[in-house]
């Protein structure tokens, strides 16, 4: 929120002040849509903001004798107020409304989204799990942002060609796909990832730029590595005396980031130097520079020999921009303005757009690939995790069956069964098999598989019994309300 | 109101059920896990060889060449990694139990399909290329000016997108 979203949000509006015309495309899953429409998260995110703007207050007066931490504690305190105001006076706690009104305005494309990023290539042996994924995610998309989405992020890039169906079915356009799902096409497409493909049923899939992705991707050479810039790691939630920081932190009375960093990246040493706001904005001016000059040499490369303009897709993590790379969002504004500004060759363009300019398109069957480690499965499917695919399918399996067998069911009943379909879906989260095989969360990950598919059993269980008890039910709608107008018969059709 | 009730659940050993399902992990390799119901138990001894006594296949069958090959598995399996020569090829696996030379099938599994990890060849190379739009879905076959050796070398042979350290989720 701190990082990403309200910074992203700040500098559209900057954009959309100034008169640039930009345009940029964002996911926003079905689980942020709702989160961030949540009473209890809003105020949450409200005291959080309150208790950063009292911490840099604090830091002000502790780094008094060091001006440049102190510049850098200001900057945090008039941060933290503006990210305040904008969230409480500008969109009233609504940060969906600033999306809204920058897609409505045409600046922004927003994407849906499975509904609780499933993976689906490793879902489709159920197929209306399948379908029922893109319709949840669909479905909430609708709700918020009054119109349907064009454009689905595919959960992790992930594509089969049997997805075609579901997605037709829901009127998506197109999707995004990592560059070897173009590149590996049949027939393979005559421009590789700078032109789109259609598929055979009509999905149009647009492919990762790998040239564009390494600038800033790149792990050795990438932009966010800069030794200019700020260093994600050192934060003084863990570094600061425990009494002085204990109120800003977990109330487990764990450490965690406060978000106030003061050092730079400096190189690979633990000897950390310290911050400059005004040199790392410096290098992300250069670097918009260099981004905008590679594509320029890009774009004349390929150019002449295409029927239409060549298309350069740039998608990145959201939290990429501002959580980890904390200039990234300046240097987005930044190049937006440069690309407004300084060169003719190019323009910012939304793949929708691009696609009512230029609808003739090369038809070839994208190839099934996602953009995990080594492209394609591995990461959801290890011996670490692929316990949960057994479960899974049968969930999704005994969901269908219980949406075919209660077609008219009483009120109780269909409390059940929508709760029945939030469990499933929410079990078929791509996060658990990802967090297993990352190594990072991995008993919260078993763990709510197994609540979620326990939860489903006993609910089933209930159902199929006449025997729904409803203080069990009325506990997990608490617990889990995500989705609350589920179109569970969906599994049944 | 029975919000943050404490809840435990464990995943259930086996549903009872028969089913063989199979996954694609990568162009070189499938998993398949299997659950096999006590009444199939039953059936299969009846109708075969006492089951317990017999042995565990797997039939891995090769849609696209046409052949099939055999891997003999512990009877207290449930799931497996297979390996894969032929990329770009549909599979299935049929779960069976081998007895005095003879084999039996139990259940067979959905069908996957295997990528190539590779851009394939360039096809008609001074033919049509079908192109279809993208609002009316009509097709048409365009002949299209393209200096296909330049694109080529551009995006070459590779298996571009895979290198692990610009993969997002490296990142995370």
């Amino acid at each position: 929120m701190s990082e990403t979203y309200i910074p992203l949000l700040i500098y559209f509006d900057k954009l959309e002040q100034e008169g640039v015309k930009f345009r940029i495309t964002m996911n926003i899953s079905s689980p942020l849509i709702t989160m961030l429409d949540d009473d209890l998260l809003q105020q949450r995110y409200r005291k959080y903001l309150l208790e950063r703007i009292w911490l840099a207050k604090k830091e002000i007066r502790r780094t008094a004798d060091n001006k440049e931490l102190n510049d850098l504690a200001k900057m945090y305190y008039y941060n933290f107020k503006e990210y305040y105001k904008v969230y409480k006076n500008k969109y009233g706690f609504q940060l969906l409304k600033g999306f809204k009104h920058f897609q409505d305005a045409g600046f922004l494309e927003i994407l849906a989204c499975p509904a609780t990023h499933g993976f689906l290539p490793l879902l489709n042996v159920t197929k209306n799990a399948v379908r029922a994924q893109i319709c949840a995610g669909v479905d909430t998309y609708k709700k918020y942002f009054g119109r349907a989405p064009k454009g689905m992020w595919l959960s992790e890039c992930a594509y089969v060609p049997e997805l075609q169906d579901a997605l037709s079915e829901f009127d998506i356009k197109y999707v995004i796909l990592e560059s070897h799902g173009i590149t590996n096409a049949n027939p393979k497409p005559l421009y590789g990832t700078v032109a789109p493909i259609i598929s055979p049923k009509g999905i149009v899939a647009f492919g990762r730029d790998m040239e564009s992705s390494k600038q800033v991707w790149s792990s050795i050479c990438g932009y966010p590595g800069d030794p200019n810039y700020r260093e994600f790691y050192k934060d003084i939630g863990y570094e600061l005396d425990w009494d002085y920081i204990k109120p800003y932190v977990a109330k487990s009375g764990h450490r965690v980031d406060t978000g106030i960093k003061y050092c730079k990246i400096t190189g690979k040493t633990d000897y950390k130097e310290t911050y400059n706001n005004s040199k790392a904005m410096a290098v992300a001016e250069m670097q918009a520079d260099h981004f905008i000059q590679s594509r320029i040499e890009q774009i004349n490369k390929v150019a002449p020999s295409m029927v239409n303009p060549p298309i350069i897709t740039c998608p990145y993590d959201a939290e990429l921009y501002g959580h980890w790379w904390y200039e990234g969002p300046y240097w987005l504004y930044v190049l937006f303005k440069k690309i407004y500004y300084n060169q003719n060759t190019f323009e910012l363009i939304t793949p929708s757009e691009y696609l009512e300019k230029y609808p003739d398109i090369q038809e070839c069957s994208p190839a099934i690939s996602t953009w995990g480690a080594h492209g394609y499965n591995e990461v959801w499917l290890n011996p670490g995790n692929d316990y949960i695919y057994r479960h899974l399918h049968r969930i999704g399996e005994r969901m269908t069956c219980l949406a075919e067998n209660y077609r008219t069911p009483y009120p109780l009943q269909e409390r059940a069964l929508k709760q029945c379909a939030r469990e499933v879906l929410l079990a078929q989260s791509s996060d658990w098999p990802f967090i297993i095989t990352g190594n990072t969360m991995v008993e919260y990950a078993h763990k709510r598989i197994k609540d979620h598919v326990g939860r489903f059993n006993a609910l089933a269980d209930m159902i199929d019994k006449n025997e729904i008890n409803e203080d069990y039910l009325e506990d997990l709608e608490e617990k889990d309300k995500i989705f609350p107008d589920v179109n569970y018969k969906i599994y049944g059709d | 109101m029975l919000h943050n009730k404490s809840e435990y659940y464990e995943l259930p050993i086996k549903y009872d059920e028969t089913v063989v399902r199979l996954l694609v992990q990568s162009p070189k390799r499938m998993y398949v896990y299997w659950d096999i119901s006590d009444q199939t138990i039953q059936e299969f001894s009846k109708k075969y060889f006492d089951y317990a006594k017999s042995t565990p296949i797997l039939r891995i069958i090769n849609l696209t060449k046409n052949y099939f090959y055999d891997i003999p598995i512990d009877p207290f399996a449930n799931n497996y990694y297979i390996d894969v020569e032929d990329e770009n090829c549909e599979y299935e696996v049929e779960l069976g139990r081998t007895f005095h030379d003879k084999f039996a099938d139990i259940y067979m599994s959905n069908h996957v399909t295997i990528p190539n990890s590779t851009p394939l060849p360039f096809e008609n190379e001074n033919e049509e290329i079908l192109f279809k739009n993208y609002i009316c879905l009509d097709t048409k076959k365009m002949r299209v000016n393209i200096p296909k050796q330049r694109l080529r070398q551009d995006y070459g042979d590779l298996p571009f997108g895979i290198e692990d350290n610009i993969s997002s989720n490296s990142m995370k």
